[in-house]
């Protein structure tokens, strides 16, 4: 019984390290998954958010791009439409927010793909978001690419996938 | 006193019923139990919530079912097996039909499914259905998925090509 606690506690002594290992020194799929997290979180608004906190989160979400950042959405129903530069989609960003009163945004299932050089990067994540409260989601897959900029992680590109041709 | 035992808090029949006659055993089958439900509800049997009405009136919004990963180890989807299709990951899916097979032409007309030119028997469809489509040709790796619920306009009603990767298994019951 004695051993059993002993290899129990080593167990868990083990976990733990490897834990504040994880916490002290990320991996960059760990720092890019937050970085994206983070992006769903500004992208998000309650309803009746003042405009001036509106602007602040545009303005902050807008330093996870880089200056020449593309976004191409293709989405049944609407269309194609392809934005560049950053603050293009920034003032794209906040027409969209004008238009509704409240967004729910969660990045789901990210998978990243890490490029051998370590300075790009390719995650591919579903965006679930609830607009205006309404019970339905808006479910869409997207692909971002990434790259490192002076030590941070920043979109390069966003793009639609179609889950089905 | 040689023997004889004393009883301590709970009664002796409530520790039999709660932890068994030999603990230690009981203790090695909660573990077993514990570790196969997480094996089979991770790996075998994925738990889903249906949401959205395309699959009506076969599958109703909030649903409670499950995919089965296993069912395609040894086979192809085939005609007419309602199957999961993943976005980026397993943690949401589409539920949707299988109509059309690999290297198939498929096409509605007035509601009406052709594949190769061939109009369709769906026993399935209840609503009326007018979607008309053009003919797509699927490649060897694809196969067509579309909802039951074709009384919706096609625009609003998520359907395609599903490449077989997608697919994560068949919906169970």
């Amino acid at each position: 019984m004695k051993n059993v606690f002993r290899l129990v506690l080593l167990l868990g002594l083990i976990a733990l390290g490897y834990w504040a290992w994880t916490v002290m020194f990320p991996s960059p799929q760990e720092v890019i998954r937050g970085r994206l997290l983070k992006m769903a979180q500004l992208a998000s608004f309650p309803a009746g958010q003042g405009n001036l906190s509106r602007v602040a989160d545009i303005q902050r979400l807008g330093t996870y791009f880089t200056d020449e950042i593309e976004v191409v959405m293709d989405v049944p129903g609407i269309g194609t439409h392809t934005f560049n530069r950053r603050e293009e989609v920034t003032q794209a960003a906040m027409g969209a927010k004008s238009a509704v009163s409240s967004v729910k945004a969660d990045f789901i299932d990210i998978e990243i793909d890490l490029a051998p050089s370590q300075q790009l990067a390719n995650a591919n994540l579903t965006l679930r978001a609830t607009v205006n409260g309404q019970k339905d989601f808006v479910i869409q897959e997207l692909k971002f690419s990434l790259k490192k900029v002076n030590g941070d992680w920043l979109v390069n590109k966003i793009q639609t996938v179609k889950t089905l041709k | 006193m040689d023997g004889e035992t004393k009883t301590t808090g709970a009664s002796p029949w409530l520790k039999t019923v709660v932890f068994g006659r030999n603990p230690k055993r009981t203790a090695i089958r909660l573990a077993i139990l514990i570790i196969g439900t997480f094996i089979l509800f991770k790996f075998v049997l994925i738990p889903i919530r249906i949401t959205g009405i395309s699959m009506e009136p076969t599958y109703h919004d909030g649903r409670v079912n499950f995919i089965n990963r296993l069912a395609y180890r040894h086979s192809d989807p085939r005609r007419g097996d309602v199957v999961g299709i993943r976005y980026s990951g397993i943690h949401l899916m589409l539920a949707k039909r299988v109509v059309g097979l690999p290297g198939e032409t498929v096409a509605f007309s007035n509601g009406k499914l052709y594949i190769n030119g061939e109009a369709m028997e769906e026993p399935y469809l209840k609503f009326r259905s007018s979607w008309t489509t053009p003919e797509m040709k699927l490649k060897l790796n694809e196969y067509f998925v579309v909802g039951d619920n074709r009384s919706m306009p096609p625009d609003a009603h998520e359907h395609g090509a599903a490449e077989k990767k997608r697919i994560v298994g068949k919906v169970l019951l």
